[in-house]
Formats: C-alpha cells, structure tokens, sequence
C-alpha cells in the first residue's frame, strides 16, 4: 500500500513537472503557431486576414498578453472556419490560451503529490500535517484561480469570492476578540475604517492627488507607497488605535464594553468626516484612485495569510489563554495570567486584522468613505460570526461566503419583480432580499444558537480516517 | 539565594469590609513552613472572603498580608470607606499594595475554589496546561511562530505530571466538567499544583465528598505536601478530615478569630463549640 | 445682551426639547437594562417605526384615530419583540440576548427599508404642536415648549407608578434580584412585558415629538437618537428613571451648545465622548449603584 502510495506521488510530481514545462514552452510559440494555423497561406490572398494575421504577430513583440490573446480570439473569430484549428493545433491553442491555469494546476499538482510523499516517509512525520495542510492550500488556491479565469474576473461569482474572503478575515478577527477571547466588542467597523482610510491615503497615486484631494489643496500627504506596505501600515494604524481605546476601555464590564466600544467606533467615525483633518483624510468626501486588485488571489492570498496567522495563535500559549479568560476569568487570574495584558493583546491583534480587512475592503470597493463604517456594519460581521459559531474559525470563514453568496447573489431574484402567468407575484420587490435574510439571521439566532460549527474546527483527522465506532460506550 | 523564612504566611489584622457589613474583622494569623494550618467556622463566618483577600481577588479594606515574610498586600481606608469603615486599627497602616492575582500567583500561592472554577469548554489536559503558562518566556511572536517548541514541550510534559500525581492521567482528554464532581476537585487541585506553588490554599477541597473520599484526600494532600515540599492552609468543613491532617486550626465566626491551637485544643475549646452547636460530621 | 439671547435661545430650547424626546426614549432603555440586564439594540428602531406609522396612518385616517392608533401598535410591536425574541433567549448567556436584538433591529431596518422603499417620508403636520410660537425674540416651534413639560409629567406619573403601585413594587424586585422574586411568586412574564410596554408608550410618544420637529422619517433615523438615548441611560446610572430623564437632558442641551459653537460634526461625537468618560470615571453613574460579584 505504501510503495504504492510513493509511486503514485512521484508520478503526480513527474505529471506536474511536464504539464508545467509544456505550458511555458508554449507560451513562447505564438508566432509559430500563428503560421501554422494557416498551413495553405490563405492570408496572402485576403488582405483583411493578413491585416488581421499581422495585427496579432505584430503585437507579440510587446509582450501584452491580454492583448495578444485578444486578437488572437478576434483573428480566430472572423476566420475560424478557415484555419486549421483541429489536432495539435487545438491543442496547442488551448494550452497557450490557458497557460496561468494549467501553470497553477501544475503546480498544485506538484504540491499534492509532495505532500502525498511526504505523509509516506516515517523520517519525515513531523511535517505531515503542514504538508496536507499545504496541499489543501494549494487546490484551494488553484481553483479559485483557475474557476476565475474561466468564469472572469467580474462575474457575480469572483464577486462573491473577493468579498467572501475580506469578510471571512474581519469575521476571523471579530471572532478572536468576541469568541475566543470573551470580550463583546462592537467596535470593529471603527478599526476597518481606520485600516481603510490609512491604506488609501497611502496608495492614492501622487499624480491624482490634487484631483482626489481637490478642496484641500492637494491633501498633505504627497507621495504614494507600495501596496504590501500600505496593507500593513494600514493594519498597524488601527492597531495603535486599539491600543489607545484599550487603555480606558478593557477594564469594563462586559456590557460596557460593548457600547465604549461602540462609541468610539463613531467618534472614529466622526473625527474621519472632520472638515478640519480634511488635508489628509478628505473630510466628507471619498477618497479614490488608490491602488486596487484585479485577481481574486490577492485578497484569498492577503487574507488566507492573516488567518493562518490567527490559527496559529489560538492554537499558541497565548491563545490558550484567552480561551481562559473566556471561560472564567477569575480562574484564569488565580492561574496567573494577567487579565489586562492578554485582554489587550487579543484586542491590539484582531484590531490589526481588522484594519488589514479595512484596506483590502477600500481596495475591492475603489472608493472609501468614511458614513459607510456606520455600526450596521459592525451588526453584520457580529452576525456573520454569530451564525459561523463563536469560537469556530472554520464556522466564521464558511458563514461569510455564505452570507456575502445570499445577500450577493443567491437571493438576489427575490428583489425582482416576477410575474407568473399574468399574475403578479405579492411581495417581490426591491429590498425583499434582505428582509428574508435578517428572517432567516433572527431564526438561527433563537433556534440554533451554537451557529454551524459551534466551537468546534474542520478537523482533519476526522475527515480523512473512517469513523471507529468505540465499544461498550456507556455514557452514550 | 534567600534564606527560609519563618512564616510562609501571615495575615496582619485584615478586615474586608463590604458597603456596611464587616464580612472579616481584623483578622491576624500566621502558616509556619511545611505546615498545613486548617480555617475553619460556621458557615458564612468569612473564610472565603478572608482567602479572596490573600489571593488578590478581594483588596482588603485594611490590614496586611506577608508571604515568606515579604510584605504582598497592603491596605487602608480609603476614599468613601474612611467615613464607614467600622473596623479597628484604621490608622494602623500606612502603604497601599495591591498587586493582582495573577501577580500573588507567580510569587507562588496557588489556589482552589469553593465553587469549582474549571475551564468550561477544555479538556482535563487543558486545565491544566494553561496553568503552566505563567512561566513561561516566549512572547507573541515565537509563540504564534511556534519556534518555542521547546517551552511548549516542557509546559506539557508538566501538566501530564501533575495530572499523573492526581491520577487522571487516562482521563486527559476528558471535557472537564464531564468528569464526575470527585474528580473535577482532584482536577482543580492538579490545576493549582501545575502553577509550581509553595503556598496551597484549598478552599473546601472535601465538599461533596462521602467518608472514604475524604480520607483518601487527607493522605493525598499530606502526600503532596512532602513530595513538593508545599506548606498547606486549607478551609473545610469536614471535621475528621481537618482533625486528621491539621497541625494548627484557626477558628473563626461573624469574621473574626474566636480560637486558635492544635487539633485536641480547639476541639475542646468551649467558645467552638458554641459556635458550632456541637462538632460538624458531615 | 439681547443679542446674545436671540442667537443661542434657539438652541438651547432646542437643546431642552431634544433632551426630552431622548429621555422618553432613554427611559425604555433603562427600564429593561434594569430588569433583563439587556441593552435593547431595537429600541430605537421601534422608536423609528412609531413614525413611520404615523406617516402612513394619518395619510387615510384622521389625527384623532391616527395617533392612539400608532401608540398602540408600537406598544403591541414592543411587546412582541420582547416575546419572540427575548423571552426564549432568557436561560441563554447574556451575550446571546444581545446579539437577538442586534439581530432584530437589523430586521426592522430592512422591514422599513423594504416596505418604504428607502426614500424619506414627511412626518404629518400635527396641528397646535408645529405651530410657531415666538419667545424673547427666538422662534420655535410649540412643540420644543410642550416636550419638557410632556416628559417631566410623564416620568412623574411614571415614578408614582413604581413607587406606589403594585406592579411597580414588583418591578423594583425584579430589577434587584431576578431569580429570588420568581421564587417568591411575582409573575415575571407580566412584569416584563408591562415593561416593555410602558417603554414602547414612551417612545411612541417620543417619536411624536420628536418628528414633529425634524420632519424626514428614514428607516435609520432613529439609530442615533437611540444611542444617544441610550449613552442618556448610562450617564444618569443604567436602572435609574430619574438618572436617565436628566442625563437625556444634560446630553440634548450639550449637543445644541456643541452646535451653536459651530462644531457641528462633533456634536454627536460629543454624546459618545460624554459615555466614555464617564464609563472611566463612574461606570455605574450619576445615580447608580455599584453592585459587588460574589466569588
């Protein structure tokens, strides 16, 4: 079984190596191909071909693939019937037009039969679960890429995904405060606009400035930083201002410090429409012409990072002891830790994420104004994590794309008028989406309080072994 | 190096004062190394209260606490309080410390509840894992990072021990409080001995428990107390139990000390038996 | 001198007649604070749903109907909230009976939303109270005079009720010590729900006015009022009528100075300000009382 195993990772990998070098082989065959598509030169003979012909090769020099790709679907279009697309040429075809997502399912496939290998070699067990982990990872990924290049970037599915996985990071970092850590917390929407604000002031492009910034004389902030950067200043801005708030705020009661928290999530709020601090953040108007994503990677990859790393602390020293303090904080004091310190930890680093959550929100938004961070917005996450299961980073993750793929898209028909067999049907009608979905929110708030996964996580173990039914079990 | 001190505990007139109500009247008592030292009295005499006020749980409203002779806590009317106070020595004490109880914790008291406090959602093994954290000297990040593999090795090799001393080792994996009451109490004691104490202070570790259970814990806790060189200051009602295992017994009732001796004296001593109406047997 | 008077008249007036529509509000706060320990997120959207009401009532019935007919469905609407989705949530941790009234005030928002279709709608012209009336120079409307008066009766009549009556004493009860009155018999549904209903009265009542003076009903209208209703609760001790009534006016007051300063962006910041200095300083309030956990 297990050389079979063995054999059958070190095939995947010699698959993954030769779909990879093919693909980027072909990638540079274009002009080749291009001819051969055309064995009997009918372009000689038409001149709006060979127009159409040249345009394509003449493009390749620059080395613009979008475009490229472009004219060559035009030239095909217009001339399919007479060119030879049939055999090694189709094939040939299909493995350039597709070359990012077969380069990705390459490498994908190199990364699953490494870890295949590697869950086979006893020397190496302690890199097991890394391994499928990384594995899991790398389909993952690859998917989503692939399914974006076929579906395209602005389908209502990469919609879907793009704002599912911001929401899953900020409702990952709402839970670390309110369902590992116990503290209710309503101020996450404070911190997102602080992050968003912080990355946009920081990205807007020097040249457009004055444009954004057109009642304030250009704005105070004259240059633009890379955009990896400006994620993580955001992130570390609103961590500062979590740190401030903590200060007064962390030694509440739990009641009080939902509402201080809520209160200065608006004065945030607030001071951020100022017309006096308009010189940096544009006082009530937006702020635009940062820099933006296309793919639907950078916000999976931005926040698939920041959740590994919040996984990583919970299952930490430090996680561990908020659970404490979620659990019993008199208890968790008696055994020696320190109450204010991890409370503000837990605080600081979810308010950090949350700031980060703010960017990626400004960069999938590519606007950001500061009336949009209301507290609904804070109610929304609370409920995303609410229905995930507090205390489940799996539970928060799922509900988000469930909740970004309900209110987005799949109930979307409700907000249309429909009319069935001459009849009208009653309630149908702009805004109907959400009344459904807040119905549906309520009920599992009353009727299924733990959420969907409760506390628990996506265990692997469970998932990969078969069920053991254990014997004599008497306390059923 | 620190030379032994005389007492691993004393309290210095404490009073804990509630609003009104004089919950703990200056209350003096001393643990001598290796001792265990019993607390008893009627219910609601302020027992807990007085052991809420050396953990830290509680700042006392005066009086002083020493822990190997080093002064931990200590306090005095203040504020609102200085009008109320209807205790004695008001003025007797002039600084003000009040570290947390996580602090006193680290110094080296440990303790456990009346009402047992078990982590609710963890596990046996987790209880006690998350009481060798105070030691430890990773920060956030070689922790998240898990590049302190090391620590975390020691820290669970520690509470596998403690649970092996307490004999719950197979039961590791348990939910806490699915354990049957007897043994969340050893789980609790598991829990305080993990944060490496030399003072343990037990607040009714017997409760709940039948004759037989009872014994084994005074045999248990004279066992511990040699294997990790504790000194013991205990609250209980089981009579037999603290007759037993006790060197000295403070008795109090209505907050305040009404006699203090070995075992024989105070189980002669009128004014406890009054107290009682008779020697509890529960 | 008069001068003076006339510019900040206006608004100080203003100030007493906000203050006064928040404490009708404040008040429904505070009274289930002090019995459930709940904070009602929905409040103000019951708060926000009276006007509404109003808006559609009186545009087929006459104000005579129109009004008590609004009182009494926000009243039934408050009850019922209590009952779906509070009352089965009352074994449960407290943080769960907080998230049911999140969950239920965004409900209302998209009830509103959807049923109004999200533009503003004007608030009917009640007659006598949006009258103009002329005092010292500054003009206002009847309504920013009869709103204090109004309130003060109503939480006067409101005291005598607690203090006097059955009901009352049994609410005071309940709010000291909730598990030890159901042992002793008193009906705690009943209790509940009367005082749901005496806070939804309130804040019918409230809506009038206030809607009297700022005229656009939208389905998030009254999110702000009820926060800062609500920091009024805090501020005058959360359980206390009394503290409530006269935090509602120290902050309405406050606002309308912060506004003729010309600040006005802050002015709502300046509640919250208020609610967080006081959380550090006094977290129990004016007129609250501290409470100590057993260990």
């Amino acid at each position: 079984m297990k050389t079979a195993k063995i054999v059958l990772s070190l095939l995947l990998i010699i698959i993954a190596i030769a779909l990879v070098g093919y693909t980027l082989s072909s990638q540079g065959d274009l002009r080749d191909m291009v001819m051969r598509l055309d064995p009997q030169n009918l372009a000689s003979a038409d001149s709006r071909m060979l127009k159409a012909r040249d345009r394509v090769l003449d493009g390749l020099a620059e080395g613009d693939r979008v475009r490229d790709l472009r004219n060559l679907d035009r030239y095909l279009q217009d001339y399919g019937p007479q060119l030879a697309l049939d055999g090694e040429n189709g094939l040939e075809l299909f493995v350039y037009r597709n070359g990012p997502s077969l380069l990705a399912a390459g490498i994908a496939l190199a990364v699953i039969g490494a870890a295949l290998l590697v869950s086979q070699l006893d020397k190496l067990a302690k890199l097991r679960k890394p391994a499928i982990y990384l594995a899991l990872a790398a389909v993952l990924y690859a998917g989503v890429y692939i399914v974006e290049n076929i579906a395209g970037s602005s389908s209502m599915l990469m919609t879907v995904l793009k704002k599912g996985a911001i929401y899953a990071l900020i409702a990952v970092s709402m839970n670390l405060l309110n369902g590992f850590t116990g503290l209710f917390s309503l101020g996450q929407a404070g911190f997102m606009l602080v992050g968003a604000y912080t990355y946009a002031i920081f990205t807007i492009a020097t040249d457009s400035r004055a444009q954004v910034y057109q009642y304030y004389d250009g704005g105070l902030v004259q240059f633009a930083l890379p955009t990896l950067v400006a994620i993580v200043l955001a992130g570390l801005v609103a961590a500062f201002f979590a740190f401030l708030i903590g200060l007064p705020v962390l030694r509440l009661k739990s009641d009080y410090l939902a509402i201080a928290t809520l209160g200065f999530a608006e004065i945030i709020r607030a001071i951020f429409q100022y017309d006096g601090l308009g010189p940096i953040t544009n006082g009530s108007n937006l702020l635009r012409k940062f820099t933006t994503f296309d793919t639907v990677l950078f916000p999976f990859a931005v926040a698939g990072v920041c959740i590994a790393l919040i996984v990583m602390l919970i299952h930490s020293t430090y996680g561990r002891s908020f659970k404490a303090i979620r659990d019993d904080e008199v208890a968790a004091e008696a055994m020696g830790i320190n109450l204010f310190r991890h409370k503000q930890m837990s605080f600081v680093i979810s308010s950090f994420f949350a700031g980060v959550g703010g960017a990626l929100l400004a960069m999938y938004q590519t606007t950001v104004q500061a009336s949009a961070f209301k507290a609904s917005m804070t109610y929304e996450i609370l409920l995303i994590v609410v229905i995930g299961g507090m205390g489940s980073i799996t539970g928060s993750v799922l509900a988000s794309f469930l909740f970004v793929a309900s209110s987005e898209w799949w109930l979307r028909f409700l907000d249309n008028e429909l009319v069935i067999g001459g009849v009208q049907v009653p309630l149908l009608r702009s805004g109907f989406r959400m009344v459904v979905f807040s119905v549906v929110i309520m009920l599992m708030v009353l009727f299924y309080r733990r959420g969907i996964m409760g506390d628990k996580e996506f265990n692997l173990k469970s998932f990969l072994q078969p069920r053991v039914r254990k014997g004599g079990d008497v306390r059923g | 190096m620190t030379s032994v001190a005389d007492h691993a505990l004393e309290l210095r007139n404490i009073t804990m004062q509630f609003g009104g109500v004089v919950a703990v009247d200056s209350l003096s008592l001393h643990v001598n190394q290796g001792e265990i030292v019993a607390l008893i009295g009627p219910n609601g005499a302020g027992k807990t209260t007085a052991f809420n006020c050396i953990t830290g749980v509680y700042k006392p409203t005066n009086g002083q606490v020493y822990y190997q002779d080093q002064l931990i806590i200590s306090s005095h009317p203040q504020g609102k309080m200085k009008a109320l106070y209807a205790g004695q020595h008001k003025d007797a004490y002039k600084e003000v410390l009040e570290p947390t109880p996580d602090r006193i914790t680290k110094l080296g008291l440990a303790r456990t509840f009346q009402n047992i406090r078990l982590f609710k959602t963890q596990t046996a093994f987790e209880n006690v894992l998350i009481a060798t954290h105070l030691h430890r000297t990773s920060n956030l990040l070689t922790a998240t990072l898990r590049l302190n593999y090391a620590e975390e090795k020691r820290m669970r090799q520690h509470a596998l021990d403690m649970l092996e001393v307490v004999g719950l080792a197979d039961l590791k994996d348990e939910l806490a409080t699915s354990l049957p009451y007897g043994m969340q109490r050893q789980l609790e004691i598991a829990r305080a001995l993990a944060t490496k104490p030399r003072l343990l202070l037990l607040d009714e570790p017997a409760a709940g428990m039948n004759p037989q259970e009872t014994d084994d814990l005074g045999r248990f806790i004279v066992d511990i107390k040699q294997r990790f060189d504790l000194t013991v200051f205990l609250i209980e009602h089981h009579m037999d139990l603290v007759m037993d295992i006790s060197d000295r017994i403070y008795v109090i009732d209505f907050g305040r000390l009404i006699a203090t001796g070995s075992p024989d004296e105070v189980q002669d001593n009128p004014d406890v038996i009054a107290a009682y109406l008779g020697v509890d047997e529960e | 001198m008069t001068d003076f008077i006339g510019a900040n008249l206006p608004y100080l007036l203003g100030g007493i007649s906000v203050g006064g529509q928040y404490a009708l509000i404040a008040i429904g706060y505070t009274m289930v604070y002090g019995i459930l320990r709940l904070i009602n997120f929905a409040h103000g959207d019951i708060f926000t749903v009276a006007g509404f009401l109003m808006v559609y009532m009186s545009a087929t019935m006459p104000l005579a109907v129109s009004l008590p007919l609004t009182i009494a469905l926000t009243v039934l609407l408050g009850f019922l909230v209590e009952r779906a989705a509070y009352k089965p949530l009352r074994e449960a941790p407290r943080m769960s009976i907080m998230i049911s009234a999140i969950g239920v005030s965004y409900l209302l928002q998209n009830l509103m939303w959807y049923i109004t279709g999200g533009l503003a709608k004007q608030y009917p012209r009640l007659p006598w109270v949006s009258d103009s009336v002329t005092i010292f120079t500054a003009t206002t409307k009847v309504v920013t005079l009869v709103t204090p008066v109004l309130t003060l009766a109503l939480v006067i009549a409101l005291v005598q009720l607690i203090n006097h009556s059955r009901i009352g004493m049994a609410m005071r009860a309940v709010s000291k010590d909730f598990e030890t009155a159901k042992l002793m018999g008193i009906k705690i549904d009943r209790v509940i729900s009367i005082t749901f209903i005496i806070g939804s009265f309130l804040a019918a009542v409230g809506s009038a006015l206030y809607f009297t003076n700022y005229t656009a009903v939208t389905p998030t209208v009254g999110a702000m009022p009820g926060l800062k209703a609500f920091v009024a609760a805090v501020f005058g001790g959360i359980g206390s009528i009394p503290g409530a009534v006269i935090g509602a006016f120290i902050i309405g007051v406050s606002e309308n100075i912060i506004k003729a300063l010309g600040l006005t962006t802050f002015s709502d910041a300046f509640t919250f300000a208020l609610l967080i200095l006081i959380l550090i300083f006094k977290p129990t309030g004016l007129f609250g009382e501290a409470a100590t956990d057993k260990v």
